[in-house]
């Protein structure tokens, strides 16, 4: 059994807060939407994510400094991250071994690196409640390490302090070492922090060296080889100065070997997968930093929240759901609630996304869920998340909402056919009979000429967009006809009723000739190619209707052969 | 998650209150200390602190020690780190600039803080505002532009303490009646007795200039009639129209011991000036043309106020803000319903008419009785098979005004007019054409604009009387006519897109009663009025009425 550690609280006031105010969960999640509905491929040499892509997945993360770090570095730490989350989770897959293309460098190569989402993996994650979620990530973040990617050697992404140098990173006691086990282990430690109170970091590194020196490192580590064996178990760690590459070996036998150790891993430790989970806030010294690198006695602080104590005694609740007589839907959930969201944003638009995300139901997504599942009941599916009635107005307006997809079927490229009489050799064109006297017909302009044909007169109505058009005045119709006034009357009282009048407008255009000769020859032009024209051969001018340009235009084409024509327009 | 308690803080400092928590009283009146109400609906309401809340919360010197201890002690969660560290930069900033008197016209602007006082002194736009006092060192202002200043500081997001203290006007002894002329016994309500001596402050410098914000049909007047008594000076009032203009005329005469001839009138009508002058916003922006100056806002200045009331301050038009700019030394009250401005500019009304000085919730006055429990209700009433035609057939315009003039409106208003027999009914239309004909077919007197002044009045006072029981009234009576009784209204057509107007109606029906108001809406169902009237349903439902649709 853990005695209890006895943390010693520390005032801030001069020290450099830094809180997370990225939500990991929810940019999980907007990535893998995002993912979900873009082909993407990944670059050929860096295996990285294509930089358009980068940007728009930058704008949907959850603090704007991604966006900001794009358009200054042309990448964002938090993004790569996250892609790397996803790929861990497997909610994606792609390739992150490469092969070797033959360059000359030895670096691999991704040819055709495409992401591919996977719907199963996926689906099953969020079918899962929040709290299941929380400890899959958290779980699946505890195991993550290989090689040189752990706290000693890597920066967090969210961190400020730098890494061990890598050399030998893969050697000594590193393959040994169980990261999970002793992440677990600060994990529960931290578990005896009040939430808001801020710990010295030193005091924790204390408390691990006088109580579980070992937590870590095993007194007696695994090693591979003999050599590993005679570098001991501090080997992997070399400090160096600012100028000076190689550094200084720490000896285990040293008063504050575990300080510049197990001390640094714990700095490095908070500042990573709590950090990046949200589930604690750092402190850092604002003083320069004059010791050996990497640095050390740097995170000086720490604080837990309620968020981490609650998912740790399985205190989170599912999220719940209150629909507001406004239309608006709250969801209330400690931790992203990814499934109500998901279910939600199917009817709804989101309008914050926090402790309390807010959604409001529009009108068309609810129409469009109905037009493409029968089965759908929005009221009830709204209940049940809800777990009470809603609203009495906004349970009329989704009943009104479904009566509206109901009352309507959608046919295209037909028309409605009203005749005064009973037609019946129309049948091949019938699609729908409404009554004796109107059908929806198909092939509108077969069915005119065959109406034609008969000598029956038809007319053929286009509507406006924006409203029916009235039927002319002798038309046998049930439809409103034109009878001028009528409805404006109605309309505004005050328009006075206005006889209508229509003014034709055509537009003439005149070529003035220098020459008789010139003007003769292409008048002849004008007449062989059919095209009316007056002339005047006192003023030697041609006149023609504007429509009748492009013939004009053909005949001075012609012309061009013998002469060089100019047009010169008059002021 | 600790449901106990009442409050959600997200990190965008917006607060959500749940209605249904045991703690929600408590918690209600403590954010209204610093936090602004955005919409009340049924479950959770949802407030909103801004610099602006913050501002008015340390103008009324409210400890932010107390804002923090209480949001810890009301959050169901821990509060984001930002939230605290913006309230305290925000809170903070008010007061460290203090605008004091020097001499008769000359200001000094003192800056607390070295950091904000090197950005003022490096702001080109300021520049000009600064003068030379005999070459000592600090920031000296013309009194004439005291209130330019406070405007400019503040759009760039300092607020000024303004320490400079007010002009005395002339003197005009006035004393509220405790019976008053109808006989009936008079006396101030708690509430607003608390806001006129929260304003006044005993006459100090910190108080004399502010907006109180309560509830239509809470007697807001009452509370400008109070003030009036409290400063007894001369005193201008700015009312939104003619009606308005009567309405304080004639509660002036029942409630305080004034003379009919002290009373002035400057509007189209009468031009005169009395110890109490009563004009309109219109009246002071009116002109005969563009080019000419706006020569009625001299009334400002060319006479001693001691008090200038702006009623419903929300609606303050541009130039009444900018001439206000003038009048700093000039105690001025706001009074309105709420504090959002359809243009924004909340922030005019802090830096030139002063801040928040009262408030108090709705919900509060309805459970004491102050004003009456309301109900909305829309009807949507079937279009006739001709009218569905015309519909279809009509252009976007026409569409409205067939849906408003639905044939069938006329039968569930006798149906309504039959359900609340006996009680004060307001049938209130936007087409003259169509309430003209339901006046005349349902036989109910009506008014509208053009109904002449003494007939007008004649019918409100048969209203009020109870000689009439049902008045149809055109959108004239959207503001303050004074209809005590009514406790049911009928809207068979409006804008419904306008908050203001919405709010303006409703609030002829909230004056206390034994029973419960009314409010129904007739809109033609399927049409585009339905579609107007979400706007309508949503803007209720957010001030927490309870909202119910049925059809006929």
């Amino acid at each position: 059994m853990k005695p209890e550690p006895n943390l010693t609280p520390i005032n801030i006031d001069k020290l450099s807060v830094f809180s997370n105010k990225y939500d990991l969960r929810q940019d999980l999640h907007a990535f893998v939407e995002y993912v979900k509905e873009h082909e993407i491929k990944r670059s050929h040499r860096s295996n990285a994510l294509p930089g358009a892509d980068t940007k728009r997945l930058a704008k949907l993360m959850s603090d704007p400094f991604a966006i900001k770090e794009v358009e200054t570095d042309g990448f964002s730490s938090w993004v790569n991250y996250v892609d790397e989350l996803a790929l861990l989770l497997r909610f994606v897959k792609y390739d992150n071994v490469g092969s070797y293309a033959g360059y000359s460098s030895h670096q691999s190569s991704f040819p055709d690196n495409y992401i591919e989402f996977n719907t199963k993996k996926y689906e099953e994650f969020i079918d899962l409640q929040v709290l299941e979620q929380e400890k899959n990530l958290l779980e699946i973040l505890l195991k993550n390490y290989f090689d040189g990617n752990n706290e000693f050697y890597m920066k967090s992404v969210l961190g400020r302090l730098s890494g061990f140098p890598t050399w030998g990173s893969r050697t000594g006691i590193m393959p040994g070492l169980d990261f999970a086990r002793g992440r677990r282990f600060l994990i529960e430690i931290l578990q005896y922090c009040k939430a808001g109170v801020w710990y010295s970091t030193s005091s924790l590194i204390q408390y691990l060296k006088k109580h579980h020196p070992f937590f870590l490192i095993p007194q007696m580590p695994k090693y591979e080889s003999k050599w590993d064996a005679e570098k001991g178990r501090y080997g992997n760690f070399h400090e160096r100065t600012e100028k000076s590459g190689n550094g200084t070996n720490i000896s285990e036998h040293d008063a504050d070997a575990f300080e510049r150790v197990e001390g640094r891993y714990v700095e490095r430790f908070l500042e990573g997968l709590p950090l990046n989970l949200g589930y604690i806030e750092v402190a850092y010294s604002t003083k320069e930093y004059k010791g050996f690198l990497p640095e050390m006695d740097r995170l000086l602080a720490f604080r837990v929240n309620d968020k981490f104590l609650h998912v740790m005694s399985g205190e989170i609740k599912e999220p719940r759901v209150i629909v507001q007589p406004n239309f608006e839907i709250h969801v209330e959930s400690e931790l992203y609630p990814a499934r109500t969201l998901s279910q939600l944003t199917k009817f709804a638009d989101v309008v914050t996304k926090d402790r309390t995300s807010i959604l409001k139901l529009q009108k068309k997504k609810v129409l469009t869920q109905l037009s493409q599942r029968d089965d759908l009941d929005v009221i009830k599916l709204l209940e049940n998340l809800s777990g009470k009635e809603l609203p009495q107005n906004v349970r009329i307006e989704l009943e009104e909402w479904a009566g509206v997809s109901e009352a309507f079927t959608l046919y295209e490229n037909v028309v409605l056919f009203e005749g005064d009489r009973e037609l019946p050799d129309i049948d091949q064109f019938t699609i729908e009979s409404i009554s004796p006297a109107m059908r929806i017909v198909h092939s509108p302009d077969r069915l005119f000429a065959h109406l034609e044909q008969k000598e029956l007169i038809p007319l053929h109505i286009k509507h406006q967009s924006s409203a029916l058009t009235l039927l002319p005045e002798g038309a046998h119709t049930v439809f409103p006809k034109q009878e001028p006034g009528v409805l404006k009357s109605k309309a505004g009282e005050k328009a006075k009723v206005k006889k209508p009048v229509t003014i034709k407008r055509e537009v003439q255009i005149t070529y003035r000739f220098l020459t008789k000769e010139f003007m003769e020859e292409f008048h002849k032009g004008l007449i062989a190619a059919r095209c009316p024209v007056a002339v005047d051969w006192s003023k030697l001018t041609l006149t023609f209707a504007s429509q009748y340009e492009p013939e004009v235009k053909k005949v001075s084409n012609t012309l061009k052969t013998d002469y060089a024509i100019k047009i010169e327009e008059i002021a | 998650m600790n449901s106990q308690k009442p409050l959600i803080i997200q990190s965008d400092r917006t607060l959500m209150l749940e209605v249904g928590h045991p703690g929600y009283v408590e918690c209600r009146d403590f954010l209204a200390l610093f936090a602004e109400l955005v919409k009340s609906p049924e479950f959770i309401h949802t407030y909103r602190v801004t610099p602006l809340s913050l501002w008015n919360a340390a103008a009324l010197d409210v400890e932010f020690k107390k804002i923090v201890e209480g949001l810890e002690t009301f959050s169901r969660y821990g509060i984001p780190s930002n939230v605290i560290v913006d309230m305290r930069e925000w809170f903070e900033t008010y007061g460290k600039l203090v605008l004091q008197k020097v001499s008769q016209d000359l200001l000094e602007l003192e800056v607390k803080d070295s950091r904000i006082l090197e950005r003022i002194i490096n702001n080109k736009s300021l520049e000009h505002f600064w003068v030379d006092n005999d070459g000592l060192p600090g920031l000296f202002i013309p009194q004439v532009k005291r209130g330019d200043l406070k405007h400019a500081l503040i759009k760039t997001g300092y607020p000024v303490k303004d320490l400079c203290g007010y002009l005395d006007g002339e003197r005009f002894d006035l004393t509220l009646r405790s019976i008053d002329l109808e006989g009936n016994s008079f006396a101030m309500r708690d509430y607003q007795k608390e806001a006129v001596d929260l304003f006044y402050c005993a006459g100090q410098k910190t108080g004399g200039s502010g907006v109180i914000v309560l509830p239509c049909g809470s007697g807001k007047t009452i509370i400008g009639l109070g003030t009036v008594a409290a400063i007894s000076n001369h005193t201008l009032i700015i009312a939104t129209n003619n009606v308005s203009v009567g309405q304080w005329r004639n509660e002036l005469l029942s409630k305080t011991n004034i003379k009919d001839s002290d009373i002035g009138e400057f509007t189209g009508r009468v031009k005169e000036i009395k110890p109490i002058t009563i004009t309109t916003y219109q009246m002071l922006t009116y002109r005969r043309s563009k080019d000419e100056p706006l020569h009625n806002l001299e009334i400002f200045t060319e006479h001693n106020w001691g008090l200038i009331i702006y009623d419903e301050v929300h609606m303050l038009p541009a130039p009444v803000f900018r001439a206000t700019t003038a009048i700093q030394a000039r105690r001025r009250l706001g009074l309105t319903a709420t504090l959002v401005r359809e243009d924004g500019k909340e922030d005019d009304v802090f830096a030139l008419i002063g801040p928040k000085r009262y408030d108090v919730p709705w919900k509060t006055l309805e459970s004491r009785g102050f004003i009456a429990q309301a109900i909305c209700t829309e009807f949507r009433v079937s279009l006739s098979p001709v009218e569905e035609l015309n519909y279809a057939h009509a252009d976007k315009r026409a569409k409205f005004r067939i849906a408003a003039e639905n044939e069938r409106k006329k039968e569930l208003v006798c149906e309504l007019m039959e359900n609340h027999k006996g009680e004060n009914i307001l049938i209130i239309g936007q087409y003259i054409s169509q309430i003209e004909k339901l006046a005349k077919e349902l036989k109910l007197p009506i008014i509208m604009g053009k109904t002449r002044e003494d007939e007008r009045e004649k019918l409100y006072e048969d209203f009020r009387q109870e000689r009439i029981k049902i008045l149809v009234v055109s959108k004239v009576a959207n503001f303050a006519v004074d209809l005590p009784d009514a406790s049911v209204m009928i809207q068979v057509s409006g804008a419904f897109g306008s908050r203001q107007e919405e709010a303006q109606r409703l609030g002829r029906i909230l004056r206390p009663k034994e029973r419960t108001s009314h409010f129904y809406t007739l809109v033609s169902k399927g049409t585009v009025e339905q579609s107007f009237g979400s706007n309508r349903q949503l803007f209720l439902v957010e001030q927490g009425y309870r909202y119910q649709i049925r059809y006929f």
